[in-house]
């Protein structure tokens, strides 16, 4: 079913990103403990536990930077396996020569990326939360449980992106690189934007993360809600557009 | 009366300025076998990409199964019912046989393990293979399976077996006839094996250029249709609804008649005109005269070009 | 089964299968009573479309050659009993017709031909 065949092709991207992020955030998360002496490497877990709650912020906030961008990494290439990739190569005329219409296989294709999203998101930060936890034995790691949340928020609409710029292009390579092309051009209007001609701009859907970032107490600024409803649109908005290219495709 | 399987009205395609079928009809019944022919580029598959979905007429209609594959909720019921092999047979390159199998048979209640396997066996394929790794003609192999074990009522297959060496084409005759054809399934293929389509079809239709220049069963072609060579000054070079094809030949004419030849011949001979022979046409030999052009090297023939001869003297 | 055929002879797939039929039968090859294969199976053996097969066992039933039971099956018929001898003579001539004149037109004398017919009814062996 197409379903398995969309899990089948991304299992290989899946499991390299799950596998990366994992490393990075275990890793991170030890690497206060770990110290030289006389050439010898060890680890040394009371630097955990003299100043629990410090170092588990101070170490949170270290694995997010490492684990920021897998929410945007993992969307941009598993977007890229959406149906309008298989264009060019040809395989759409077995893939639409089967009883199910085009706007179903999009969306099961999505769904199949969200799920893996969710995972690339939550499970490397979620190890690292249990991993500092038993550690600092201080359970008290709210941006960690907060983060990959935040994270899938900000994937989705690069998720949709790729997958529209995938069926504009008709292939993954493609679409790959119109999505990089968007994403460039966006940064530097933006930076134009921003810097010459001084306009205040808020990100455009990349709120969440930015303000779990800069957040020093948890929920002391407010949330950026702008951004985030935001983000919920171009989530819908992008793949809804693929879904209307691809409805009228002519192959 | 049953419906046809297959029924195009004055069906048209057009990518922009390039007509790829003109005013299409065609009237296929159920359970005919139904070889669709015609030189590269004359517009076979993309008539059978239109039956199918993939592409949208520009003009004219098409129903397969009385279903109008233009608009989706029908479409979706055609595709659940008909087998297609693609003229590209391209499938997933990191998917063995075996993995695409399994892919296939999720999207088909009537689909076949047994017929699958023993086809996969009969057509010697390496179910285990990535498909990436396999040659071309597995590559093929893979892809009739996959529309053959789905037991559909009706098959269009765009060039089955291209490609293949003569044992596999003879499989596959054999698969489709003994599991296909005799179960009254309605098989529409186009091919250049013109032998093979000789052999298993009942009915032909010639495509040239995005017209059907025949529609004919096979009986009537080897019952009625005769060529008919004369010789003579002023003979007519003009096709009528009897005469489907007239070429010449310096002092010679070639009349491709469609039927009663011995009353055209007796006319021809009223002109004049010296019968050289009236003779039985096989379907190489109708096609070709039908879709051949004259040799554009000799002077004089419709598509000439002096510059093109002179550069060789 | 000991039906073969060939394609490029220019002669009709059906007429080369009755043909065929026939002279297994007055060989003795086909026994009265025996059965010919289904028309599904012999199409499938020899890669032709069964309307063809259909057809050919239709004629060989005409002919008397084979008979069909309600149940299904053709089988070969016993040599025409119910026939006349005037009959089977009217059916024979046009044959007869044929060879005499392609013997003449070949240019072959008499004995000649009547030398190849006897011949080809040796070959046959079986009933003199």
């Amino acid at each position: 079913m197409y379903a398995w065949k969309c899990w089948r092709e991304t299992r290989g991207r899946f499991i390299f990103l799950l596998t990366l992020f994992v490393a990075i955030a275990l890793l991170v998360t030890l690497i206060p403990g770990l110290k030289e002496r006389n050439g010898w490497w060890y680890f040394d877990r009371s630097e955990f536990t003299h100043d629990p709650a410090l170092m588990a912020r101070l170490v949170s906030l270290m694995v997010l930077s490492g684990l920021w961008g897998s929410g945007l990494l993992s969307a941009v290439f598993l977007g890229a396996t959406s149906s309008g990739s298989e264009i060019e190569p040809g395989t759409i005329e077995y893939l639409w020569t089967r009883p199910r219409t085009r706007t179903s296989m999009t969306w099961t294709h999505w769904g199949v990326c969200l799920m893996e999203i969710l995972i690339v998101a939550i499970v490397p930060a979620y190890l690292a939360a249990a991993l500092l936890g038993t550690l600092t034995r201080n359970w008290n790691v709210p941006l960690l449980l907060v983060a990959p949340w935040m994270m899938v928020i900000v994937g989705l609409p690069m998720l949709g992106l790729t997958t529209l710029m995938t069926a504009l292009r008709r292939s993954a390579s493609g679409g790959l690189l119109y999505t990089a092309g968007v994403v460039s051009v966006y940064v530097i209007v933006r930076q134009i934007a921003i810097g010459p001609l001084h306009l205040q701009l808020p990100t455009l859907f990349a709120g969440p993360v930015v303000w779990l970032m800069n957040n020093h107490q948890p929920y002391a600024v407010a949330f950026p809600w702008g951004s985030f409803w935001r983000a919920v649109f171009l989530a819908a908005a992008f793949p809804l557009a693929a879904q209307y290219l691809l409805k009228r495709a002519e192959v | 009366m049953s419906e046809a399987a297959i029924f195009t009205e004055g069906l048209s395609k057009s990518f922009g300025a390039q007509v790829a079928v003109s005013e299409l009809s065609l009237k296929i019944q159920p359970g005919a076998v139904y070889g669709f022919l015609g030189r590269n580029g004359a517009g076979k598959t993309t008539t059978m990409r239109m039956l199918l979905g993939l592409v949208r007429p520009t003009k004219g209609s098409a129903r397969v199964l009385g279903l109008d594959p233009a608009r989706e909720t029908e479409l979706m019921r055609i595709l659940e019912r008909v087998g297609f092999v693609p003229q590209r047979k391209q499938l997933y390159g990191w998917a063995t046989p075996a993995e695409l199998v399994r892919i296939n048979r999720g999207f088909f209640p009537r689909w076949s393990d047994n017929a699958a396997a023993r086809l996969a066996q009969r057509l010697e394929i390496p179910m285990k293979t990535a498909f990436k790794k396999l040659s071309i003609g597995n590559q093929s192999k893979v892809a009739l399976l996959l529309a053959l074990a789905q037991e559909a009522e009706v098959l269009i297959l765009d060039e089955p077996t291209a490609g293949l060496d003569p044992v596999m084409v003879d499989e596959i005759l054999r698969t489709l006839i003994e599991d296909h054809v005799s179960q009254g399934r309605t098989i529409f293929v186009s091919s250049h094996h013109l032998g093979e389509v000789e052999q298993i079809c009942d009915w032909v239709g010639i495509l040239e250029e995005g017209r059907l220049l025949l529609e004919s069963r096979l009986e009537e072609i080897r019952q009625e249709f005769r060529l008919v060579i004369a010789s003579g000054e002023g003979l007519p070079v003009a096709q009528s609804s009897d005469v489907v094809s007239a070429t010449s030949d310096g002092r010679f004419r070639r009349y491709v008649v469609a039927r009663e030849a011995e009353r055209f011949a007796a006319e021809l001979r009223n002109q004049g005109a010296t019968i050289l022979e009236i003779t039985p046409l096989g379907l190489r030999e109708l096609f070709l005269h039908l879709v051949r052009k004259e040799d554009p090297c000799t002077p004089g023939n419709a598509g000439a070009k002096p510059e093109a001869v002179s550069s060789f003297s | 089964m000991l039906l073969h055929l060939n394609p490029s002879s220019g002669v009709p797939v059906y007429l080369q299968l009755e043909a065929q039929v026939k002279q297994a039968v007055a060989a003795g090859a086909l026994r009265t009573g025996e059965a010919l294969p289904s028309t599904r199976k012999l199409a499938a053996e020899l890669r032709i479309n069964p309307n063809t097969v259909a057809r050919a066992y239709q004629d060989l039933e005409r002919d008397g050659v084979t008979r069909s039971v309600p149940g299904g099956g053709t089988f070969v018929a016993d040599g025409l009993p119910g026939l006349l001898k005037s009959e089977k003579v009217k059916r024979l001539r046009p044959h007869a017709r044929q060879l005499a004149v392609e013997g003449r037109q070949l240019r072959l004398t008499r004995e000649e031909t009547l030398k190849l017919l006897e011949e080809e009814l040796d070959k046959l062996g079986g009933q003199a």
